[in-house]
């Protein structure tokens, strides 16, 4: 008996050892605690750190420069938060085409890192049937640093479409969604319903692809990405994590190219050094970037209006009961301190992870009717699908919708069709004043 | 021997909760990657349905307007059909005219389709469009599906103010596109139903969030973008 009884003491210890190999080790948020938030209010002091990082003190220059990341998570807030505010000038490699001159001037309202009335222009043709980028790139910008070299596009670029910019505030906490939650809320969704979820290449972990969720068309990532890409194509600033030519950060080649020009007399491929750029490429060493990238991670998410008014209090359950929660996602938990994401290239952050969330997205993209016919890294089939927009801190903003076009809540739901119309209807089916309170119950997130 | 088998299943139990916590924090969680995604375009065409008849059209009219309008039975033609939107799902555009009695109702502060003026800019600080009692309205509803407008969940519908003319009729949006072709144009969804309005001989075109005017004598660009943005669109070189 003592045999036997050592034998399956044995047996148990060994199991007992092999126990953690057969334990889940998923991604997932496990209970997790609300993020912080911003009160929405720029008046409000120290409002809009969550504590990635170190806060440091509002930057003076007379007395010191800011001093940028050299990598994710090791600098400071406050410069960070300065050089994201800052305005480029030509000598910082400005344009040669460009859509605007700092981070701010499109991500400023209610606060840095929010939202403006600033849009971007994309164009482009169909050929077969298939969506082809205007000569020189979709893209067109806005401005230029040479007459000679603004962008033009001819009347055979027939699909134009306009994007409003989005806010960027409480970005990193999205950042540090797991794959694995987001495909797990899409699963959930009704078929009819059901978005899709794209898998884009994260340019600083050598092209390795993450759900995308940042953009219109969810475009990328991670917020590195995401910033080496708007360095480039919003400012014309050739930078390491810029994505040109589908280059990861590790290319030799990286960070080399400006943006081609479509200009009334032909496509012009700018090379330093010439008239057009006479700064050496890449024009930022990767600083600014993480810069960017970290200010973004480090804002806290948007909060409700407080206190919520008796309107919205009541519209928030019909927002479910109406089916805008099937896209419209509520609440995520972000993945837990630790975790590798990013393709291996970035570990969530105590400040960041096990944090609730409330973005009122799915980060997926749906056809409702609104697409934009452009195609960026989904494939052609995406041509007419968006991102859902997250709704939070939707309050603060008065132009809705991709273009910007929709100055009402109300006009915005009427225009869901698609996969989106029997929510459409069942708003259509309330009494006026449930209407009311679910748009109470929207402007208040 | 009991206690010895009580003490043996509590060491086992105590070690595998051990584990399982250590098991966790020492192994590293990494993000599972996801697989590949194109989304492939879906060789989508529209589905033929009959022309429309007054019976299904009127039926259309009250799912979406119950009781507050009604089909102008004296315009000819009074309705037709296409894919204005260009969603490959066909819609109908129909002449309407506010019910007797019900202009409160058709004003609502939350009805049930848009009211646009495709003449007029919808920005902030303009006053609201409102229908009064002699307008003639032109009624688009967006189809759903392969059944289109007759679907019971095409409700989607832009009530159109000062957009009632003469000849209505359907022009295909992809002709439009190549006979008009070097020429400045809006951005074509769909289909365009064709009018004399005014005097002027144009289209009406879906511009996303309303129905705009295309007059190919005056037009210079989209106006709703152009009003919201510095850049103009529909530019030349």
């Amino acid at each position: 008996m003592i045999k036997v009884m050592k034998a399956l003491a044995i047996l148990l210890f060994g199991l007992a050892l092999a126990l953690p190999m057969w334990a889940p080790t998923s991604v997932e948020g496990q209970g997790g605690t609300e993020a912080l938030t911003t009160d929405m209010d720029a008046k409000t002091p120290n409002d809009l750190f969550n504590g990635f990082g170190d806060l440091g003190t509002p930057i003076d220059e007379c007395v010191a420069e800011p001093e940028p990341p050299t990598a994710r998570g090791n600098g400071r807030f406050e410069d960070n938060k300065f050089i994201f505010s800052e305005r480029e000038t030509v000598d910082d490699g400005l344009g040669p085409t460009y859509n605007d001159v700092g981070c701010i001037e499109c991500h400023q309202s209610i606060d840095v890192g929010a939202f403006s009335q600033t849009m971007e222009f994309r164009a482009g043709h169909i050929s077969g049937g298939q969506f082809v980028d205007a000569p020189g790139g979709q893209l067109i910008h806005a401005r230029g640093t040479d007459s000679d070299v603004v962008e033009h596009i001819s009347t055979a670029e027939t699909v134009k479409a306009f994007r409003i910019t989005l806010s960027t505030l409480g970005d990193g906490f999205i950042e540090c969604i797991s794959n694995t939650s987001l495909q797990n809320n899409v699963a959930a969704q009704p078929s009819a319903q059901r978005g899709v979820l794209t898998a884009v290449p994260v340019v600083e972990a050598n092209n390795q692809l993450r759900i995308g969720r940042f953009g219109w068309k969810a475009q990328h990532a991670s917020l590195l990405s995401f910033s080496g890409d708007a360095y480039l194509n919003e400012m014309g600033i050739t930078n390491k994590f810029d994505g040109f030519g589908g280059r990861s950060s590790s290319d030799p080649n990286a960070g080399k190219n400006e943006n081609p020009a479509s200009t009334a007399e032909g496509v012009i491929n700018v090379t330093f050094p010439s008239a057009f750029d006479p700064v050496p490429d890449p024009e930022d060493d990767g600083g600014d970037v993480l810069a960017f990238a970290d200010f973004m991670a480090a804002t806290r998410a948007p909060g409700r209006q407080n206190p919520i008014p008796a309107a919205a209090v009541r519209g928030d359950s019909l927002f479910n009961s109406s089916g805008c929660a099937v896209c419209h996602t509520r609440t995520f938990t972000t993945a837990p301190a630790g975790t590798s994401i990013n393709g291996g290239a970035f570990a969530v952050p105590a400040a960041l992870g096990n944090k609730i969330i409330h973005p009122f997205s799915d980060f997926a993209l749906h056809n409702i009717g609104t697409g934009d016919g452009i195609v960026q890294n989904a494939g052609q089939g995406s041509a007419n699908q968006m991102r859902t927009a997250p709704l939070w801190g939707i309050r603060a903003r008065n132009r809705l919708m991709h273009e910007g076009l929709n100055i009402t809540v109300f006009d915005s739901i009427q225009l869901h069709a698609g996969q989106a119309t029997a929510a459409r209807n069942a708003f259509n089916s309330l009494s006026a004043a449930s209407r009311n309170d679910l748009i109470a119950f929207v402007l208040s997130l | 021997m009991k206690v010895k088998r009580k003490s043996l299943v509590t060491a086992f139990a105590l070690l595998c909760v051990a584990q399982v916590g250590c098991g966790k924090n020492s192994k590293p969680n990494v993000e599972a990657a996801p697989s590949p995604t194109t989304i492939e375009a879906k060789q989508q065409q529209i589905a033929q349905l009959p022309p429309p008849e007054l019976n299904a059209v009127q039926q259309a009219v009250k799912r979406v307007f119950r009781d507050c309008a009604t089909v102008d039975t004296q315009r000819q033609p009074a309705f037709v059909a296409g894919d204005f939107n260009g969603d490959l799902s066909q819609d109908v555009a129909v002449i309407v005219k506010p019910a007797p009695g019900k202009l409160a109702e058709i004003n609502e502060e939350f009805p049930a389709w848009l009211l646009r003026d495709p003449f007029k800019l919808s920005v902030p600080g303009t006053p609201a469009i409102k229908v009064e009692d002699n307008d003639v309205l032109l009624a688009i509803i967006h189809g759903y599906g392969d059944s289109g407008w007759h679907d019971v969940q095409a409700t989607q519908t832009f009530l159109l103010r000062n957009a009632v003319g003469s000849n209505l009729a359907v022009h295909a949006g992809k002709a439009f596109i190549s006979e008009n072709s070097g020429r400045p144009l809006p951005r074509i969804h769909g289909d365009l139903i064709k009018q004399v309005v005014s005097g002027s001989s144009g289209y009406l075109y879906y511009a996303g969030p309303t129905y705009s005017w295309y007059d190919p004598k005056t037009f210079k660009g989209d106006a709703q973008v152009s009003s919201v943005h510095g850049r103009k669109a529909g530019m030349t070189r």
